[in-house]
């Protein structure tokens, strides 16, 4: 199988899409003729033209609500918002209307919109342009979110959040652009609330969003070395959540590391911890642990901002203490 | 069981009261309502009566002493036994803080109040007692454990207070159950059988060595029973020493094997040995034209019916060895 880059499988699913569907356009900034500063939409608007792949002043309230109202009459738009913190500019458009407008209107109308956008720090970019903020509208109903962890779930999320008839938030880590994954020529689409058991094991269940996939491998085979028996799983999308795979290995190992990149306080971890607590409670071997980024503003220091994001070495570390009964917390 | 009377709380700002009669004595008989003792604050004198009925054990603040609002002044007993259980339930209530009883409307002198139903520390602490006994001998001293082997244990009515005594050190976590000591169900089964048949074998042929035909008659009927099952047989003579006598069977060594120990008791007055121990046991003893045999297992390792069915088999074997020799 062939193995392309992230930002190229993202680039495939938007022309595969716009080709198949003539309502689906591309709107946001730098879109069109940049490309988007990590170079994904680069093409598109060559084979597409200026009509359906639209680059915008920097104005994001402004063109998601036009994007919401299109959505509302029949388009299906796909909003690049450039990085993952500028949601806070949209959040009206997206939270009070593109969310609420199927259950207001009786579900008279449908937003079928994407919002593509990002997260994940240690890029250097600084407290406003690192934060990954995808709990913020995983805690809104009536948005789907999906977090892709490769090349591949990237493609086949998309193509989905684009065929889905309600407002979807999809979040790329923007470190993982360049990374390539197998993925496979014709055309696949990957169901929302589907998780994927990546690794099976008995010992201890490590649970990773998006990037954090890749370090609880990495985790998982520092623990193998140990002879440590994980489980790895990729939730893929927040809304729908997958709970009955989480839970199904939670009673299986009896310990779970929840990984994510958002703040921990308040966070995804906390929310799938939390369901593990209350679902799989007598199954529980060792309290659910929850990893997230360090509650601070990302510092542009890279000494500092390297802290601030849970490592590959840290998650091992966890397992390994919550395997062998050792107390993360005092009693 | 004991209930504490405290100085109660008669108005607002009032600190302290002084006791100023008791109206029982030590020992003697309190009926629930009975003025129990009479108490002047700088407003007012009021009687208190007993809220519960009993014996008044122990009184501890004399006539005329003032003491704080909440200060233990006595205790009432379910039974008026000596002083020894009142000193220990005082000890106890001592290193706690007093709580405040509650009262009643108090309206103006000589009002009647009532001291309601004051739970003393040392209640509490019976209650947690009763309601935890289950986790044995450290009681109201929660065990840590986790879920799952919370869970677990309760599940193979396993007691966690064992672990706690072991001295496996806390929080439990599921692995820890395998290092709970099995709960004993050991059992012994009794079996007479005729040594007539044996007796006349070894009387016609001195190579017949009795042990080697126990050993021979209980693999054959082990093997009868557990066909997949190898066995090991073991035996122990009265000096306490062990020696192999036949290894499991090579061709069925993929399978568990099991190993039995074989005492024969037929030379001495012995009559049976029961081990109560996760070993299988069996003992052989002789008197007269009789076999006693004595099979000692854990009923949670080999099945009650299941040793049934192998000890006749063995009989069946004892009492007619030619058949079997066959």
């Amino acid at each position: 199988m062939r193995s392309i880059t992230l930002s190229q499988a993202v680039n495939e699913a938007i022309a595969e899409e716009m080709r198949r569907d003539s309502s689906v356009f591309l709107i946001g900034e730098d879109v069109a003729e940049a490309g988007t500063p990590f170079k994904i939409t680069s093409g598109l608007v060559e084979e597409f033209g200026t009509q359906r792949v639209i680059d915008t002043p920097i104005s994001e309230p402004g063109f998601m609500g036009l994007a919401v109202g299109a959505a509302i009459t029949g388009s299906r738009p796909i909003v690049d918002i450039m990085f993952g913190d500028f949601l806070f500019l949209i959040m009206d458009q997206l939270c009070n209307q593109a969310a609420k407008a199927h259950y207001m209107s009786g579900g008279k109308l449908n937003v079928p919109l994407v919002v593509r956008t990002n997260l994940g720090a240690t890029r250097r970019s600084a407290a406003q342009h690192s934060q990954s903020l995808h709990a913020l509208v995983s805690h809104i109903p009536g948005l789907k979110v999906a977090m892709p962890s490769s090349a591949y779930e990237a493609k086949g999320l998309l193509k989905t959040a684009i065929r889905d008839d309600n407002p979807v938030v999809i979040f790329e880590d923007k470190l993982m652009y360049q990374d390539k994954a197998d993925v496979p020529e014709d055309e696949y689409l990957i169901p929302f609330g589907e998780a994927a058991v990546l690794q099976e094991g008995n010992q201890v269940t490590l649970i990773g969003t998006s990037s954090m996939r890749q370090v609880c491998e990495d985790a998982a085979l520092i623990l193998e070395d140990e002879e440590i028996s994980v489980e790895i799983i990729d939730p893929r999308t927040l809304v729908p959540l997958d709970e009955k795979t989480i839970l199904n290995s939670a009673k299986k190992t009896g310990r779970v590391v929840v990984v994510d990149e958002g703040h921990q306080n308040f966070g995804v971890t906390a929310e799938i911890a939390s369901r593990i607590s209350e679902k799989a409670f007598y199954y529980l071997d060792a309290p659910v642990i929850r990893m997230g980024a360090m509650d601070v503003p990302v510092p542009f220091s890279p000494v500092l901002e390297d802290l601030t994001v849970p490592t590959a070495e840290k998650v091992a570390s966890n397992a390994r203490k919550i395997i062998a009964g050792e107390l993360l917390h005092e009693l | 069981m004991s209930y504490e009377v405290k100085m109660p709380q008669l108005g607002m700002n009032q600190d302290t009261a002084v006791v100023v009669a008791w109206f029982k004595k030590e020992g003697e008989k309190v009926e629930k309502g009975d003025p129990l003792f009479e108490v002047e604050t700088d407003k007012a004198t009021m009687e208190v009566e007993a809220q519960k009925e009993g014996y008044l054990s122990k009184i501890r603040v004399d006539e005329g002493s003032e003491v704080p609002v909440g200060h233990l002044l006595a205790l009432i007993s379910d039974n008026n036994e000596g002083s020894d259980t009142a000193q220990t339930d005082l000890a106890v209530s001592d290193t706690l803080e007093p709580s405040e009883p509650e009262v009643e409307t108090v309206k103006n002198k000589s009002t009647k109040i009532e001291v309601r139903n004051i739970e003393s520390p040392s209640n509490k602490k019976e209650l947690i007692n009763s309601s935890s006994s289950n986790y044995g001998a450290n009681a109201g001293d929660k065990i840590l454990a986790s879920p799952k082997a919370k869970f677990a244990a309760k599940e193979m009515g396993f007691d966690l207070a064992e672990l706690r005594n072991a001295g496996i050190s806390e929080p439990f976590h599921f692995a820890d159950l395998g290092r709970m000591p099995q709960s004993s169900s050991f059992s012994s089964i009794y079996m007479q059988v005729s040594a007539e048949a044996i007796n006349a074998l070894i009387l016609k042929s001195e190579s017949v060595q009795r042990s080697l035909l126990f050993s021979k008659f209980t693999s054959s009927a082990w093997s009868f029973v557990f066909e997949e099952s190898a066995l090991e047989v073991v035996f122990k003579d009265t000096n306490g020493e062990s020696y192999l006598e036949t290894g499991a069977d090579t061709l069925s060594s993929s399978s568990e094997t099991t190993t039995i120990t074989l005492i024969d008791l037929c030379e001495t007055r012995l009559s049976a040995y029961e081990t109560g121990s996760n070993n299988l046991t069996l003992s052989f003893s002789q008197l007269q034209n009789e076999f006693t045999v004595c099979l000692s297992f854990n009923e949670k390792i080999l099945q009650f019916s299941d040793a049934v069915k192998f000890l006749n088999e063995l009989g069946a074997r004892l009492e007619d060895p030619i058949l079997q020799l066959i």
